[in-house]
């Protein structure tokens, strides 16, 4: 009786697990485009700054039902990770109108005036480095949309901290000033001319 | 079977349902509720470099693709939106003098491939997995393996549609502006004689 049951329940067992098997099919397809969009940019970058954010992932922060949960499960579940996200400073070289330009032939010195240091994010890494790991006792893995919402929320809570807080721009703004007055007075004294540069 | 007896299988019962009955609720809690954003923490933002630079950037790129790969037989579906800039190091420029003409030469290209920054440029729609018990999750390893893959292919999608080509007319058209406007001799801008990188 027993082995008419054990046969039974192997063969339902194993047809389930090769119909599940053929329903997927492995085909490697290549990134389908959704939306495209191209945009001509005379954009003249200056500065780069690399901004590090950290998330974690763990029991501590939750709060109510959840952390009720979590007391009740066996083992810790904790991810640490960080990504980079990137700042540039630039000018618009589509704004430079003819009269920044003034040449003295004379007295060889060239007054410049550059159009003003702009600040944009310009993306991000599309990797996430594992700071720290660890998931013991019965506790599951973290899963590829843990991390999509970690990074998200550490996107969003980067955007709010830029906008709260110019010191980023700042900085990176005089990296940008100090840049093009040397990259341009280098380029001047080559030609022969001292040069006088500003921005509006 | 005894009164007493009758109680303990009684109350073994009961105690059985009650656990099958939280169990049930946790498990419809854990599946339906949405996930706990109280569980992620982020610290502030730290700065960690700052790289100068004179760079022209002439053209940007920017595109929504699903991403539909695997690794080690587990699978990825996701929605990602990268972003494409084409851009020339002008201090790499290279300045030769032909009689009293300057010439200019532009040097290679460089494709720069991020994610955007936008809200929701990255999210994972369906994970699984096609090994012979199927219960493996990816690892953050896997998962940025699948990711240089896409902004691998994607860098390739770059050059194949042109755009290299288009970014680097560009920046001859806007460098043959700026010089002209530059006192002294007169300045000829001319492309690297290297054909551009092919992937």
């Amino acid at each position: 009786m027993w082995k008419k049951v054990f046969f039974i329940s192997a063969t339902i067992a194993l047809s389930a697990f090769i119909s599940c098997r053929k329903a997927t099919v492995e085909i490697e397809d290549p990134a389908v485009k959704v939306v495209s969009e191209l945009r001509r940019v005379s954009r003249l970058s200056l500065a780069e700054m690399s901004v590090s954010k950290v998330g974690t992932i763990s029991d501590r922060g939750a709060t109510g039902f959840a952390s009720l949960l979590n007391m009740l499960k066996v083992g810790d579940r904790i991810g640490v990770y960080s990504y980079h996200t990137y700042l540039e400073a630039y000018i618009d070289l589509d704004a430079l109108e003819a009269d920044d330009l003034e040449v003295d032939e004379a007295r060889h010195h060239v007054r410049l005036v550059l159009p003003p240091v702009q600040v944009r994010l310009s993306g991000r890494d599309a990797t996430v480095t594992e700071e720290h790991y660890r998931v013991t006792g019965m506790r599951s893995t973290i899963s590829p949309v843990e991390r999509a919402q970690l990074k998200e929320l550490m996107n969003t809570t980067l955007r709010n901290e830029l906008k709260a807080d110019d010191e980023y721009g700042e900085r990176i703004r005089a990296a940008a000033r100090e840049k093009a007055v040397g990259y341009f007075s280098a380029l001047l004294r080559m030609m022969g001319y001292d040069s006088d540069i500003t921005f509006k | 079977m005894t009164v007493s007896m009758k109680y303990i299988v009684k109350a073994i019962i009961y105690i059985a349902a009650i656990l099958a009955i939280a169990g049930a609720c946790i498990w419809v809690y854990e599946r339906f509720a949405e996930k706990p954003q109280g569980g992620m923490q982020t610290d502030q933002a730290r700065i960690e470099g700052i790289r100068q630079m004179v760079s022209l950037c002439t053209l940007e790129i920017e595109d929504e693709v699903v991403l539909r790969d695997s690794i080690h037989g587990k699978w990825l579906l996701a929605k990602a939106r990268l972003s494409g800039e084409v851009r020339f190091d002008l201090e790499q420029l290279r300045w030769d003098t032909r009689g009293d003409t300057l010439v200019v030469c532009l040097p290679r290209e460089t494709v720069v491939v991020r994610e955007a920054v936008s809200s929701g440029a990255y999210e994972v729609i369906d994970t699984w997995d096609n090994t012979l018990l199927g219960l493996g999750k990816l690892t953050t390893a896997e998962e940025n393996a699948l990711k240089r893959r896409l902004t691998s292919r994607y860098r390739a999608e770059i050059y194949r549609r042109g755009y290299v080509e288009r970014a680097r007319e560009s920046a001859l058209q806007t460098l043959r502006q700026l010089t002209s406007a530059l006192p002294g001799s007169p300045v000829i801008v001319e492309a690297s004689p290297h054909s551009p990188r092919r992937l």
